[in-house]
């Protein structure tokens, strides 16, 4: 039970992110969905009696949970940007949107066969989904560059999640090399906005069609 | 019969206590000594007693909205169980409840616009505006327990007796959630509008009763209080169902935990006014939004639980 | 002869003696309006002996249709239909004969020879038993009722209106026309009780009958003539348009495919979209207008809306077999028909008595009006509670049980069934809470404050016979909710504020008047207060891609931003149908026209050539097969 609460709780974070503009929300509710999905490893460890768990969980903690949010945070700070004014989506609509998405999703997983040891496994493929869907949706009605990396991590988290409770995760090797792709891809993109900043001014992702020629 | 000289009790006293409250915690936020606690009865009393001023331009709609206004809060505040007693009057069901507060915004906004004066209708357009936007929640929001319950009748749905289902409690959470931003919403609270600010730009509530004085604006502020009750009564039940698992089945600890949450909520929206800015009137529904979303989880929660 | 016959014989001879006693001499004015009150008394004691033991009449020869026989048939529907028009007949009659008055006497005959036609075919649709005088009395009621909006065309223009309500009604006929003869083809009779929907074989028909009778309805998104129509149309006949003959085709609906043991899935998903979609539509279009009948008409739209929308979940209930829901929201979705033509047309006898005082329904020239019309205002205050279903009059007690029936299939196991009741409750409660601003702001703009234009300043309240006429379907507003249980404590308290009110009244003492607050700023001038463009606009700005709603503001003077000289503003709506589908329909369809006119040269020699031309493919057509 206690599992469930934790990962539908972090799919309920993701859904919460998508429904405000203030680009520090986003990253704190960012932050504490990988909170709750790092607290979701541990107790999957737990359950399942393995030891490698347990090391993932320290480490998403660390990289995702502290790192990544607090370079970010640094980053909006920096490059001073602080509302994303949103494409052709009202933020409030899509939150609800994203509402329908995870009763889609836990449509969806209910259709999975049952891979996991776990008795509850449908939520963790419900949250799972719901992560990829949400994130997609964050970066459809996104404007900002960094706001593109949220809603990028997000679907990672999503992805992670449904590794984790369908076929009771990845070897540690491939989550460890997953996670350092991600870090060096957060870094590289944020060095990028920091660059699109300085020469555009903005970085605003829809005034960029204006490169294609 | 006891539960019942208590309850009238609570409702007597509650109301006014809780503003009078909300304002001394507030004081304190502020390093301000603050108007003593029992300030709200003396200003009733006081406007109870003074001249009351009308607009020449005033038909018998002003008063009388504001008169049908309380009538209709003394009503709810009997009939809808915000304390873990019974209610005085049974069988109030959760359309009734809302369609009672529709109606009573009817008339709040009919006796604004009663006068003619600019302020009383700018703040009466916006007034529906909100409710439009806060109604679907606070449905939604009520509507989960009753998904759990099967039944629609709000003392049925707030009678402890619920069995102990493993996603109960998130739905009762989300309810309440969704009920306290609703009741910042309807009772017009910080971030939606400063009750403190008699500023034509940001005000809400206080507009529309801009014309009131007297006894109308006692009745009006009175009213006020038991809607502020109400509210804050509800969230506080549906928390207290949350945790029913851990609670002592005894009435009276019960009725203890009520009253303790529902000053502790006051004492958070105290907090959230000293610390939150207003948001700009174009910025609200987004934040309005989240009841709804909580509305929409409470009910997805309960649906979850059924199949 | 049982007593039934003899009633209807009787109403039908007195609406005869109605009709010719129009041509009567001017001083004899006052006949007309009291046939028409005897024949609807004569209908109402049809109606209700009907309920007991039902008409069955056959004309045989010498009248004869081609195909069948003159048939009537009535079931308790219809019967209970008839009572109603009947009882709204009633006020009716009394507020027209003062409303009709001033005109010149050729327009007040073609008033009362129309709507007494149109009157006796629209109760008569409903009593035919087959297809072929069902279709004839249908003509008479939309041509009739195309006359009735027509009938200001002397004073007004209102032949634009007449011209869309008459193209939408001719589609409505070819369309239920097309879906008879498909039910024809599949049932092999033309009696409607040999008729039996819901089969895959008469899915044809069914839809052809669905969609002529909500373009007959003015449902979404054939709602286009509704507000032309019922703005032009004199209060009193628009109040008749509007309160029931919106409702036959939704009566016939339910006739058709509420009856039967099988329901088609297809068509109640059909009813239950359009309908919501209207349900919302016509309520944020009635927000932002500014003509009172307008403001009703769309308002009409959502009601109907609603109505269908609980039609079609009444038919998916049935489908799966829910019976007992079915059964709440049947009694919801009838009990609704009913309210609902009492209180729009307590309404639109409200705007008619407006109009006729003040000569315009602009709600921005009106104002200050609770003063000068206090009846008018009271019948309109409790006409308006009830259109926003407020507790406890009869527009809550109908919606209560549509919300109750809701919820009941809420709690079923079915997740798709549960998903699509909360989603419906949504769709109504965030209609109910804006129809609640539309409401307000039309009676706060109309009544309240000071008056706008000389107009309203110098009105008057209207006779005896127009506020007596609003009187009683006041009444009929609050009865039922007289005899709802719940409501009891609630009239209790109603009372108590209205005994505290008076008791207010004594201290007159403690009472000062004074001018409304002005900020300091010196008199307020009637300029200053609301309009009803600025009360909608903080709505008006969520829906602006519906309502294609723009701002335009224009600021002069030298130092814009502090001291301006001038201020202009202007906004406009439009409705994003009319504008996108619509209007190129019609360019697209009158360029065809163009085209096809080409056709037609008037030269003998072309008509020769088309002769050929079509001999010679019928010839290679038979030489193929």
């Amino acid at each position: 039970m206690i599992f469930t609460l934790l990962i539908l709780s972090s799919a309920i974070m993701a859904v919460l992110m998508v429904g405000t503009g203030q680009v520090r929300s986003n990253i704190i509710f960012y932050s504490f969905q990988t909170l709750l999905i790092a607290l979701t490893t541990c107790v999957f460890a737990y359950v399942e009696n393995e030891h490698k768990h347990y090391i993932l969980a320290l480490v998403i903690f660390i990289v995702k949970t502290m790192g990544l949010s607090l370079f970010l945070l640094w980053l909006t700070k920096r490059i001073g940007t602080a509302r994303d004014t949103g494409t052709f989506l009202p933020h409030p609509l899509a939150m609800h949107l994203s509402v329908l998405l995870l009763i889609f999703a836990q449509i969806l997983s209910c259709q999975l066969p049952h891979l996991s040891k776990l008795e509850d496994f449908s939520a963790g493929g419900t949250a799972g989904i719901s992560l990829i869907l949400t994130g997609i949706l964050f970066m459809l009605t996104r404007r900002l560059a960094i706001s593109q990396v949220l809603g990028f991590l997000t679907m990672e988290n999503g992805i992670f999640l449904f590794a984790l409770t369908q076929a009771s995760g990845m070897p540690l090797f491939v989550e460890m090399g997953i996670f350092l792709d991600v870090f060096v891809a957060v870094m590289i993109s944020g060095l990028l906005i920091f660059r699109i900043k300085h020469s555009f001014e903005h970085i605003d992702v829809t005034l960029l069609t204006s490169l294609k020629d | 019969m006891v539960s019942y000289i208590v309850y009238s009790i609570m409702i007597l006293i509650l109301p006014l206590l809780l503003m009078g409250f909300l304002q001394k915690i507030k004081a304190k936020l502020q390093n301000r000594i603050g108007a003593p606690l029992l300030q709200p009865f003396f200003n009733v009393l006081k406007l109870w007693n003074k001249t009351q001023i009308l607009s020449e331009d005033a038909s018998f709609l002003f008063r009388f909205g504001i008169l049908l206004n309380f009538c209709i809060a003394t009503y709810l505040i009997l009939s809808v169980p915000w304390l873990n007693f019974s209610p005085m009057i049974m069988g109030l069901d959760l359309f009734l409840l809302v369609y009672l507060l529709a109606a009573a915004r009817f008339f709040n906004i009919l006796s604004a616009l009663d006068t003619g004066s600019p302020f009383g209708a700018f703040s009466g357009s916006r007034e529906a505006a909100l409710s439009f936007l806060v109604e679907p929640s606070l449905v939604l929001c009520l509507l989960a327990p009753g998904l759990l319950i099967n039944s629609n009748v709000m003392s049925e749905m707030f009678a402890f007796k619920t069995a102990v289902n493993s996603d109960n409690p998130a739905v009762w959470i989300f309810a309440s959630l969704g009920l306290f931003i609703t009741a910042l919403v309807e009772l017009s609270r910080m971030p939606v509008d400063d009750p403190n600010t008699h500023l034509e730009l940001t005000m809400v509530h206080e507009a529309m009763i801009i014309e009131a004085s007297g006894r109308n604006l006692a009745l009006c502020e009175y009213s006020y209080a038991l809607k502020l009750t109400l509210f804050f009564g509800l969230s506080v039940q549906c928390f207290l169902h949350a945790v029913s698992a851990f609670l002592p089945s005894n009435e009276w600890l019960t009725l203890f935990f009520s009253v303790i949450g529902m000053f502790f909520l006051a004492a958070v929206l105290a907090m959230l006014e000293t610390v939150l800015v207003k948001l700009k009137w174009t910025k609200c529904p987004d934040f309005i939004a989240y009841a709804l979303t909580m509305g929409m989880f409470a009910c997805i929660v309960a649906l979850r639980g059924r199949t | 002869m049982t007593l039934t016959e003899i009633f209807a014989v009787a109403t039908l001879a007195s609406i005869t003696l109605t009709q010719l006693s129009v041509f009567l001499p001017g001083k004899y004015r006052l006949v007309t309006p009291t046939l028409f009150c005897l024949s609807a008394l004569f209908g109402m004691a049809f109606s209700i002996f009907s309920l007991s033991s039902p008409l069955n009449f056959v004309l045989h020869s010498p009248v004869f249709l081609g195909l069948m026989p003159v048939q009537f048939a009535s079931n308790c529907l219809s019967s209970a239909f008839c009572l109603l028009l009947c009882l709204l007949l009633l006020p009716f009659a009394l507020f027209s004969q003062s409303y009709i008055k001033t005109k010149n006497s050729l327009e007040t005959r073609f008033f009362w020879l129309t709507s007494g036609l149109f009157v006796l075919s629209m109760g008569s649709v409903l009593l035919s038993s087959n297809a072929i005088l069902f279709l004839i009395l249908w003509e008479v009621m939309s041509l009739s009722s195309a006359a009735l909006v027509a009938s200001e065309m002397f004073t007004r223009n209102t032949a634009r209106a007449a011209l869309i309500y008459l193209s939408a009604t001719r589609v409505a006929t070819a369309l239920i026309a097309g879906g008879f003869l498909a039910a024809y083809y599949s049932f092999k009779s033309w009696n409607f009780c040999d008729w039996h929907f819901g089969g895959t074989n008469s899915l044809l028909a069914e839809i052809l009958i669905t969609l002529g009778c909500l373009i007959k309805s003015g449902i979404w998104p054939f709602h286009i003539w509704l507000p032309y129509a019922y703005q032009a149309a004199p209060a009193p006949s628009a109040a008749l348009m509007s309160g029931l003959m919106g409702k036959v085709p939704i009566i016939i609906l339910i006739q058709f495919f509420l009856g039967h043991s099988s329901h088609s899935l297809f068509i109640a998903y059909i009813l239950i979209v359009l309908g919501a979609i209207s349900t919302l539509w016509g309520v944020i279009f009635s927000l932002v207008q500014n003509d009172l009948k307008k403001i009703l008409a769309y308002s009409s739209v959502e009601n109907l809306g609603m109505i269908t929308l609980t039609l079609g979940i009444c038919q998916l209930c049935k489908h799966y077999p829910l019976d007992g829901v079915a059964s709440v929201l049947f009694a919801a979705l009838l009990f609704h028909i009913f309210n609902h033509a009492i209180f729009k047309s307590l309404l639109f006898l409200g705007a008619g008595a407006i109009y006729k005082q003040t000569r315009t329904s602009n709600i921005n020239e009106l104002g200050g009006l609770s003063r000068n019309m206090p009846g008018t205002f009271l019948f309109f205050l409790i006409g308006g509670a009830a259109l926003c279903s407020l507790p406890p009059l009869n527009g809550f007690c109908s919606k209560w049980l549509i919300y109750e029936g809701l919820f009941k299939l809420a709690l079923n196991k079915d997740i798709t069934l549960c998903v699509i009741a909360l989603l419906v409750i949504l769709v109504l409660i965030i209609a109910g809470a804006l129809s609640l601003a539309t409401v307000s702001k039309t009676i706060s703009i109309v009544f309240s404050g000071r008056p706008r234009t000389k107009h309203s300043g110098q009105a008057t309240e209207c006779d005896f016979a127009i506020n007596l006429s609003q009187g009683i379907l006041a009444v009929l507003c609050i009865l039922p909710g007289l005899f709802c249980v719940q409501s009891k404590y609630l009239w209790i308290s109603v009372l108590f504020a209205i005994i505290f009110y008076a008791g207010f009244l004594k201290q007159n003492k403690q009472r000062k008047i004074y001018s409304t607050w002005e900020c300091g700023f010196g008199a307020l001038s009637s300029r200053m207060q609301q309009t009803s463009e600025s009360f909608s606009q903080p709505i008006a700005v969520f829906f602006s891609p519906l309502l294609r709603y723009k701002i335009v503001a224009e600021i002069t003077g030298k130092d814009r931003r502090h001291f301006p000289e001038r201020v202009k503003t202007e906004q406009s709506t439009q409705s994003v149908l009319e504008a996108k589908v619509y209007t190129p329909l019609v360019v697209f369809v009158s360029a065809l026209g163009r085209h096809i006119n080409r056709l037609q040269a008037g030269s003998i020699h072309i008509y020769l050539s088309y002769l050929l031309l079509t001999l010679i493919t019928l010839i290679c057509l038979e030489l193929v097969w």
